[in-house]
């Protein structure tokens, strides 16, 4: 023990607008901190060089979400559709969003669904080819194809920058008349 | 050996009067046979194979294949010996707007292959008898 006594001190801070600046130049220090405000507001800033960061979250209360997750929760996420197109052999059905300024459109996923628009035609192939693309920089993003429909889910979204124009095209490659519904997902922050 | 067909399967055909091929798999034990049913053909498609009066592929004679966009595929241990009936493929789809085309694809191998010990049983057996076995 130094030669200063152990005290501690128990403070309350009841003020409605209160600041503390805290300096801990200590070399080990445990932090016990229990907020219990309805809104609170945490701007950390750790500039070590190695930081070790252990987080264990038992309250029910709490919740860690991927951010396309939280789109979908804070009401941010896109659902663009485009659906019952009637198309011939080669015909595309289109989906054009130009992005907001200000905005990054994330996508995580396009799907195409295709049926015969006619009863007599339920038993021939129906063949699907859907590409995303950056129409604005003439830039192929991704593309699928199927039989009766495809679906590409991905695993990381592309971005695409505020005043792009995004195109998806969903093109009849059966020799029939088709329904075809084109869908495109993603969020907008 | 493998061997494939195609059979056209005309649109309206009934179950009464199915289209056949004779096809011709030579000697051998039949190890595997495949049933491809393209895209398109929604379930209105019906496939069997028979040999002779019987049918062999599916096992039950009101049974038939039929799905879509699938291949049906089976290792099989049937044997066809010389002098045998012939295998018919069969089609047949009352209910389907277009013909369609369905590959049949069978695999076939001598017995000698399939089974060597067949050709030793008779000597280990009379080689048993001898020692008393």
């Amino acid at each position: 023990m130094g030669d200063y006594p152990d005290w501690s001190r128990l403070v309350q801070l009841i003020g409605s607008d209160i600041k503390v600046p805290i300096d801990v130049q200590a070399q080990y220090v445990t932090l016990d901190i229990n907020i219990a405000a309805s809104a609170v507001t945490l701007d950390i800033n750790l500039a070590a060089s190695a930081v070790t960061l252990d987080i264990d979250i038992i309250a029910q209360s709490v919740g860690v979400y991927l951010q396309a997750d939280w789109s979908a929760l804070q009401g941010t996420d896109k659902n663009l559709s485009s659906i019952g197109n009637v198309k011939t052999f080669g015909q595309a059905a289109l989906l054009d969003y130009t992005v907001p300024t200000g905005k990054t459109f994330y996508t995580l996923g396009l799907s195409a669904a295709i049926y015969p628009n006619a009863a007599a035609d339920y038993d021939h192939f129906i063949r699907v080819g859907l590409v995303l693309a950056n129409q604005t920089d003439a830039l192929y993003l991704a593309s699928i194809g199927g039989e009766s429909g495809c679906s590409l889910i991905l695993n990381k979204p592309i971005a695409i920058a505020a005043d792009k124009l995004v195109r998806l095209a969903g093109t009849n490659y059966s020799d029939i008349e088709v329904g075809l519904d084109i869908v495109l997902w993603g969020y907008e922050i | 050996m493998d061997f494939v067909f195609d059979l056209t399967i005309p649109a309206n055909r009934s179950a009464a009067d199915p289209i056949e091929q004779v096809i011709d798999v030579g000697v051998g034990i039949v190890h595997l046979v495949e049933i491809e049913q393209p895209p398109g053909c929604g379930g209105k498609v019906y496939c069997a194979i028979r040999q002779g009066l019987h049918q062999v592929w599916p096992t039950n004679p009101d049974g038939a294949y039929r799905s879509d966009g699938r291949v049906y595929s089976t290792r099989e241990h049937y044997g066809i010996a010389p002098g045998d009936p012939a295998l018919v493929l069969q089609g047949w789809a009352p209910d389907a707007a277009y013909d369609h085309v369905v590959q049949f694809r069978i695999s076939v191998l001598p017995e000698e292959v399939l089974e060597p010990w067949e050709a030793q049983k008779a000597l280990i057996l009379r080689l048993l008898y001898a020692l008393g076995v």
